[in-house]
C-alpha cells in the first residue's frame, strides 16, 4: 500500500477498513467520502432533522473507526455499514423518546407543545420548500411512519436494497420483510392520499402496534 | 417491486393475467414505488468529517494500548512470556560479559572528584537489585 495520500476509489471497502483497524485515519476518510451521503440519507429519513442526521452521521464513522476489528467479512460491507447507521438512528430516536418523556415529567412542556415539535419534525421546512408538492407530500407521510416502516421503506425505495440486504440488516426473514414492505407501502400510500383526515391516526395506531409486536417477538431487530 | 424469479414468476404471470383484482393492485403498487422513486437524496450540508476526523484523532501507543490490543489470553501470554525471555536473555548477556572481564587481581579503583571511591567487585553482577528485577517481571 502506497502512501495515505494515494488512496483513491479503486480501494475496496474492505481494504480501506483493514486500514482503519491500524489507526489510518486517511483510509477512514475515503470510506466517509464515499459513503456519507446514503448513510446521511437514511438517517435524514429516519430522524427526520438535518442537525441530528449530521451528529448521527459523525457517530456512524466513529463506530466503524473503533469497530473495524469486529467486521468478519460475514456481509457485504454496506450492510455492516447500514446495520450500524440503523442502530445508531434508533439510539437517536431513543433518546430523543426519553428526553420527551423527562421533559414531560418535569412539566417544562405540555402535550400540545410535544405534539407541534413533533408534527415540525416530521416535516422539515425544508422539505416544504421542495418545488414538487408531491415529494413534500410524500416526506411529511414518511415522517409520519413509524420507525420501523420508514426503515423498510427508506432502505428498500430510497437505498436501493433488495430484499436480502435489508433482511441483514434488519434481522428480519425475508419472506416475512415482504410482507411487513407491503403493509408499510399501504400505510404509506394512505397516509400521502389524505393527509389531513382522521384515517391517518388509525393507521398510526396499526404501524405502531405491528412494529411493537415485532419488537417483541422472536426477530427483533437488531 | 421483488422480481419473483423461475416457476414462481410464471405462476404469479398467469395469475394475473386472470385476475383483475391482483393486476390493479400490481398497478397501483408499481405507480406508488415510481412516486418514491422521485423523492430526492438529501445531503449533509455542514462538512462533518472534521467532526469525525476531531473523534478519530490515531492514539499514541503506549504499553498499556499495546496489552490493550491482545484480545485473547493465550496472545497475551505469549507477549509477556517474550518479554520475560528477552529481559532474560539480556541478564544472562550481563552476567557472562561480567564474568569475562580480567582478572587483575587488585580491586578497581575510581576516583571522583577529589575523593576516592573504592568499588568491590562482587559475584552478583545484578548487585543486589536482583529481588526488585524478579518483582518487576512478576509485576508484568
Amino acid at each position: 500500500m502506497g502512501s495515505a495520500a494515494e488512496y483513491d476509489f479503486s480501494i475496496s471497502n474492505e481494504m480501506l477498513l483493514e486500514l482503519c483497524k491500524r489507526q489510518d485515519q486517511e483510509a477512514l476518510r475515503v470510506l466517509f467520502r464515499r459513503h456519507e451521503k446514503p448513510v446521511y440519507n437514511l438517517l435524514y429519513r429516519m430522524l427526520s432533522n438535518h442537525e441530528d442526521a449530521e451528529e448521527a452521521l459523525a457517530d456512524v464513522f466513529v463506530k466503524v473507526w473503533r469497530a473495524a476489528g469486529s467486521f468478519k467479512g460475514d456481509s457485504k460491507f454496506t450492510t455492516w455499514l447500514f446495520k450500524i447507521a440503523t442502530n445508531t438512528a434508533r439510539d437517536f430516536l431513543r433518546s430523543r423518546m426519553i428526553r420527551r418523556e423527562i421533559s414531560l415529567e418535569d412539566g417544562s412542556i405540555s402535550e400540545g407543545q410535544m405534539a407541534r415539535s413533533a408534527a415540525a419534525r416530521a416535516v422539515d421546512p425544508e422539505d416544504c420548500v421542495v418545488k414538487d408538492d408531491e415529494v413534500a407530500r410524500i416526506a411529511a407521510a414518511l415522517g409520519a411512519l413509524s420507525e420501523d416502516d420508514r426503515l423498510l421503506i427508506t432502505l428498500y425505495h430510497f437505498q436501493g436494497m433488495d430484499y436480502q440486504e435489508i433482511s441483514e440488516i434488519t434481522g428480519v426473514p425475508v419472506n416475512n420483510l415482504k410482507v411487513k414492505l407491503f403493509r408499510a407501502r399501504q400505510r404509506l400510500k394512505k397516509l400521502c392520499a389524505e393527509p389531513d383526515e382522521g384515517g391517518v391516526e388509525d393507521e398510526l395506531r396499526g404501524s405502531a402496534s405491528e412494529s411493537s409486536g415485532l419488537r417483541n417477538g422472536a426477530c427483533e431487530w437488531s | 417491486m421483488g422480481r419473483a424469479s423461475g416457476p414462481e414468476a410464471r405462476v404469479i404471470r398467469d395469475h394475473l393475467k386472470t385476475c383483475k383484482k391482483c393486476e390493479a393492485l400490481l398497478r397501483e403498487e408499481m405507480a406508488f414505488a415510481a412516486r418514491l422513486s422521485a423523492v430526492p437524496m438529501v445531503e449533509p450540508a455542514n462538512d462533518v468529517w472534521a467532526l469525525v476526523r476531531a473523534k478519530t484523532k490515531p492514539r499514541r501507543l503506549s504499553i498499556s494500548a499495546w496489552l490493550g490490543r491482545t484480545r485473547s489470553v493465550d496472545a497475551l501470554a505469549k507477549r509477556l512470556a517474550a518479554a520475560v525471555a528477552v529481559i532474560g536473555v539480556a541478564a544472562v548477556t550481563l552476567y557472562s560479559v561480567t564474568l569475562n572481564q580480567p582478572d587483575t587481581g587488585q580491586e578497581p579503583v575510581a576516583t571522583s572528584g577529589n575523593s576516592v571511591v573504592s568499588v568491590k567487585w562482587s559475584d552478583d553482577p545484578l548487585g543486589g537489585h536482583r529481588e526488585v528485577l524478579v518483582e518487576c517481571i512478576d509485576k508484568m
